[in-house]
């Protein structure tokens, strides 16, 4: 449908370059901060000079010194942010540059060169797709050449890039993040690695949700909230209401009751005033007002349960039958960790829209685009492709196959790939077939293929296709025994070890 | 201009203005600090006070500059996010691009929470959650594969923490240790550009391969090996540094050592890579060996060398164009005759041909030659474009769909798949593991197929379906009904149902039961379901697709399509 071009690259890195000037401009509104509050210091410094002409000269000093101190704290200060935005700088010409390097893999206007470089492929479909190419692209855009091996290297540490945002976002421990550790490990070799990630974003990114689940903790996700209330209020964010409702169901839980319900007609009973929505944001209030009323129903539960627990035995009828009805259990839910995953949801909506980060691990992405495309039908789970031993897994080998009766191998089951990888011991370098991949693949669609791959099929008697170039190479050996064979004008099947004339083999076709 | 240009050259006036506002901003701050202490020092002295009227002078003058320096910071922001950030031509929303979901989890979770799914669920978990839980393993576990194969093997002691503890899974630890030399390989060879320990690896598996073959077995049936096309590249490039010497002085005595080494380690080439050798050996010549007092004679002689090295590469390339086999070894010696001066200046050339070292050393392990999570998202850089493309497309579509019937407007914001997913209990449960007829609704490119040949891959000529080996007929019992399965999957993805031809067949096509056949008389190549449709259920002569050579039903025999 559409070849993978320079454009399309540019286009989908836009993130890398959004999150420095999001950066950027938070620090600088940093900086305009200091210079109003210095401005104001210093006038007033000023003005109270001014104000007693008459006083002693030593005091004068000792103001004027003061002033100093306070001038020089503020440089320093100053400085700092200004090395902040230099790195936030650094980071978008490091990014730029990075990507620049693509431009250089692409592939050359110039025909006869292109067909260099693509020896592979035979010349009349090369120049038909060089045709289709000239009259779709844009103007400006270019193709990428895969067979530059320098553009391949880019994509490993583009993948390098991709699992370590992966590793620090999807974190989950408190002692450290090993998407940082691995960062640090391959920057050892690479330092344009630390230029190309916005690990520090990420990381407290990481953090404030970790806080949140792990610990239920609220004091990171508030300190957040206030950093970027104007945004978040622009953007209709539901997470104050979230945060004050996460606070209520914990005094709640503490017990606290009268300091709950004194916090919910403060902090939260606004919430339920349609009045202070914006008119785009009435889904908010309707979900809002539903918890409102839930809460409220919370405290007879409380009250009821509390009956419950000191008075086993002599409980009201009708609270009996409050305890038994299914409304009564949905207020255990509501106490339940429920809060902190909604919570947490809307704190990474909110998070993601603010720095233009995909919602999607963009690792996700790619991979499954990638193993989509990737997947056929031929594709089987190979354990072979792995490190990772499952208990002990009865292994048979090809050798105590073989051993078996040699009518055993003429058996259709061996045709399969899944058999006749280990039997002529072949390596599966297919992504799809490791272990691994072929799991997370599973419910992914079939890559629609155009053309098949097989070059030069080569039938046997015995039904087995093979591919003509590999089957009748002789081997290095002169004296092995396929060579000797082949000067008697006979092959062997190499799987089933049949050996027939060639005479009767027959090459068919397409493919 | 393009895209590419248009971005560098907003980066470059946006950091440029960041840059000299913040500069001016910091000198104009330094000045008034220096007006401060020029004041201190005026009034130790006890000086005329007149100065301090000055004080609020320049205060206001700092504040005035100070201003103006942000405000035109914040206008090359705002100039930025304008003409890129918020510029539809510089963005895709990378969501858009993501068709199909996998079953993980956009966010953290907890190893905990694992352990009491595993012992919730045995074996294969069938909830959503479950196999979310499952699959993020998976993935670690992935990623533990890929940095060992890229030499990380420090980081992934720490990683494997993530797998939950209770899982019967383990690394195998001779596999480990023998990834800790294949670091140390690459390091040498990245770093130091020392290929010692690689060649000397390569020449250790070269006795094994001479030592194995001398007592033929009869029985194990060893694949013809390769080694030798990236082995041969280890010994060119080892050559060129030795000629280059210890700091690319090329001296004599280098000149004797690259010559030694090929006395002994090219002969096992030169009957296959002669023409490549021959040019690498003239570079002999351009050792640097002149004496003080023939120095215009040494000039000249560099000239004719120079000319000479650049005919003789001339004449190179021009083999390698008409040459079609050894192509990437030819590409490799032309860059080695490029570059053969300055060679430690060349780090692709070390990277390079270090990953082609992995993939050698990753196929002696029995293990596959590159990292897969690599290959995989390699594909996704590669054919992201088409499903971005497809999502735009179908987008569109949904519009179009949901003016004219507001009616099922409840899935909005999800993305096509999921809704999909969501069509109810039964459905739900046979989505997660895709049938052989959900195909990709879309065609991918085929020309930059030859990176991912991993399979041979036949395609009936009739029915367009892609042959479904025999391999999950006893494999994968969950493969096992298809007739039930697939009525679902076609309900579930009506781009596939829909797509024209394709749908004839579809009763019972891609069904593992329907092999490769050979049609006797002429040779050609199809799948037995759609023989048996084109002979009306085996009753009548039917006509090749290709030559229309007649055939009966009884004419066909099954094939197998087995790679070497």
């Amino acid at each position: 449908m559409s070849e993978p071009s320079l454009n399309f690259h540019i286009q989908s890195h836009s993130t890398q370059f959004r999150i420095p000037t999001e950066l950027i401009k938070k620090n600088f509104k940093t900086i305009q901060k200091l210079v109003e509050k210095q401005k104001k210091q210093m006038t007033d410094d000023v003005a109270k000079i001014k104000k007693n002409p008459n006083i002693p000269t030593a005091m004068k000093l000792a103001m004027v010194r003061k002033s100093i101190k306070s001038f020089e704290g503020f440089q320093k200060k100053l400085q700092a942010s200004i090395a902040k935005d230099e790195e936030l700088r650094s980071r978008l010409i490091a990014r730029i540059e990075h990507l620049a390097l693509i431009s250089e893999y692409c592939i050359t206007q110039d025909k006869t060169k292109t067909q260099v470089e693509k020896p592979s492929q035979p010349q009349s479909q090369n120049e038909d797709t060089e045709e289709k190419e000239h009259s779709t692209k844009d103007d400006n855009d270019k193709y990428l050449d895969l067979h530059n091996p320098n553009l391949i290297t880019w994509y490993r540490d583009q993948t390098n890039l991709l699992i370590i945002d992966y590793l620090i976002k999807s974190n989950t421990r408190t002692d450290h993040n090993i998407g940082l550790l691995l960062l640090k490990s391959l920057s050892e070799s690479n330092p344009k690695y630390m230029k190309l990630i916005d690990y520090d974003l990420f990381e407290s990114f990481n953090k404030v949700y970790v806080s949140i689940m792990e610990d239920h903790d609220l004091t990171l996700v508030i300190a957040w909230f206030n950093e970027n209330r104007n945004f978040l209020k622009k953007a209709n964010s539901n997470l104050e209401f979230e945060i004050n409702y996460c606070r209520f169901l914990s005094l709640i839980e503490k017990g606290d009751v009268n300091e709950a319900i004194k916090f919910s007609s403060i902090n939260l009973s606004p919430y339920g005033n349609v009045s202070n929505y914006q008119d785009t944001d009435r889904a908010n209030h309707e979900h809002n007002l539903n918890r409102l009323k839930e809460i409220g129903g919370l405290l007879v539960y409380m009250a009821i349960n509390e009956e419950k627990r000191t008075r086993n035995d002599k409980i009201a009828f009708s609270s009996n039958l409050l305890i038994n009805s299914p409304r009564f259990h949905e207020y255990e839910k509501l106490l339940s960790d429920e809060r902190w995953d909604s919570l947490s949801m809307c704190f990474v909506e909110n998070f993601t829209k603010l720095y233009g980060i995909s919602k999607n691990y963009p690792i996700f992405i790619y991979l499954s685009a990638g193993l989509a495309s990737l997947k056929t039908k031929s594709c089987y789970h190979n354990t072979e492709n792995t490190i990772f031993r499952e208990n002990q897994e009865i292994n048979v080998t090809d050798e105590s196959i073989y051993k078996k009766d040699l009518t055993v191998l003429t058996d259709k089951k061996y045709r399969g790939s899944n058999q006749y990888y280990k039997l002529l011991n072949k390596i599966n370098n297919c992504p799809v077939c490791s272990p691994e991949l072929y799991k997370l693949s599973r419910n992914l669609p079939y890559a629609q293929l155009i053309t098949s791959i097989f070059n030069n099929p080569f039938k046997l008697p015995n039904g087995n296709i093979y591919p003509f170039d590999k089957l009748l190479n002789p081997s290095e050996k002169y004296l092995s025994e396929k060579n000797t064979l082949l000067r008697m004008g006979k092959i062997k099947d190499p799987l089933t070890r049949e050996i027939f004339l060639i005479d009767t083999c027959i090459r068919v076709y397409p493919a | 201009m393009s895209l590419l240009e248009t971005l560098s050259s907003e980066i470059g006036t946006f950091t440029k203005s960041g840059g000299d506002n913040l500069h001016d901003l910091y000198n104009e701050s330094e000045s008034l600090l220096k007006e401060l202490k020029e004041l201190e020092a005026s009034l130790e002295s006890q000086l005329e006070q007149e100065n301090i009227k000055c004080l609020s002078k320049f205060t206001n003058k700092w504040y005035k500059t100070s201003i103006d320096s942000l405000k035109s910071y914040n206008t090359a922001t705002n100039r930025f996010s304008k003409n890129i950030l918020v510029n539809s031509k510089f963005n895709i929303d990378l969501d858009d691009a993501y068709t199909y979901p996998l079953l993980l989890n956009n966010f953290p979770v907890y190893t905990d929470s694992t352990e009491k799914d595993k012992t919730e669920s045995v074996g294969f978990s069938s909830d959503l959650k479950g196999i979310k839980i499952e699959n993020r393993e998976e993935l670690i576990k992935a990623i533990i594969l890929h940095l060992l194969k890229i030499g990380q093997c420090d980081i992934v002691k720490e990683i494997v923490k993530e797998l939950s503890l209770g899982s019967s899974v383990v690394i195998d630890e001779s596999l480990l240790a023998k990834f800790e030399f294949l670091n140390k390989i690459v390091q040498d060879i990245v770093v130091n550009h020392d290929l010692s320990k690689a060649l000397s690896w390569f020449k250790d598996k070269y006795n094994e391969k001479v030592r194995n073959s001398s007592r033929i077995s009869q029985l194990s049936n060893p694949v013809p090996s390769n080694f030798n096309d990236i082995e041969f590249k280890f010994h060119m490039l080892e050559f060129i540094i030795l000629l280059n010497g210890k700091d690319s002085s090329f001296s004599l005595n280098d000149a004797l050592d690259a010559y030694l080494y090929s006395k002994d380690n090219f002969s096992r080439f030169f009957k296959e890579y002669l023409s490549e050798i021959s040019p690498l050996m003239t570079l002999l010549l351009f050792q640097n060996n002149r004496s003080e007092d023939d120095f215009d004679l040494g000039n000249h002689k560099d000239k004719l060398l120079a000319d000479f090295i650049a005919k003789m590469k001339h004449s190179f390339n021009i083999e390698r164009d008409r040459k079609k086999n050894n192509a990437s070894e030819m590409r490799f010696v032309s860059e080695l005759l490029d570059h053969f001066e300055n060679i430690h200046s060349q780090q692709s050339l070390f990277v390079n041909i270090s990953n082609e070292f992995i993939s050698e050393y990753c196929k002696d392990l029995r293990l596959s030659n590159d990292s897969s999570l690599f290959q995989s998202i390699l594909a996704g850089y590669i054919y992201l474009p088409s499903f971005y493309k497809y999502n735009q497309i179908q987008s569109k579509m949904n519009k179009l769909i949901s003016v004219s019937s507001e009616a099922r407007n409840g899935d909005d914001s999800k993305n096509g798949t999921s809704t999909e997913m969501s069509n109810g209990g039964e459905a739900t449960i046979i989505n997660y593991e895709a049938t052989f007829n959900y195909d990709l609704p879309f065609q991918l490119p085929d020309s930059n197929r030859f990176l991912f040949n991993y399979h041979p891959i036949f395609i009936c000529p009739i029915s367009k379906e892609q042959l479904v080996p025999i391999t999950h007929n006893q494999d994968q019992n969950v493969d096992e009904e298809p007739q039930s399965k697939r009525k679902k999957s076609s309900s579930l993805d009506p781009a596939a149902s829909s797509s024209s031809t394709t749908t004839s067949f579809s009763t019972s096509s891609s069904s593992p039961n329907n092999p490769v056949v050979v049609l006797n008389f002429c040779q050609h190549l199809a799948l037995r379901e759609s023989v048996w449709q084109l002979s009306k259920k085996g009753s009548d002569i039917f006509k090749c697709h290709y030559c229309y050579k007649k055939h009966k039903f009884s004419d066909v025999t099954d094939a197998y399509f087995i790679d070497l």
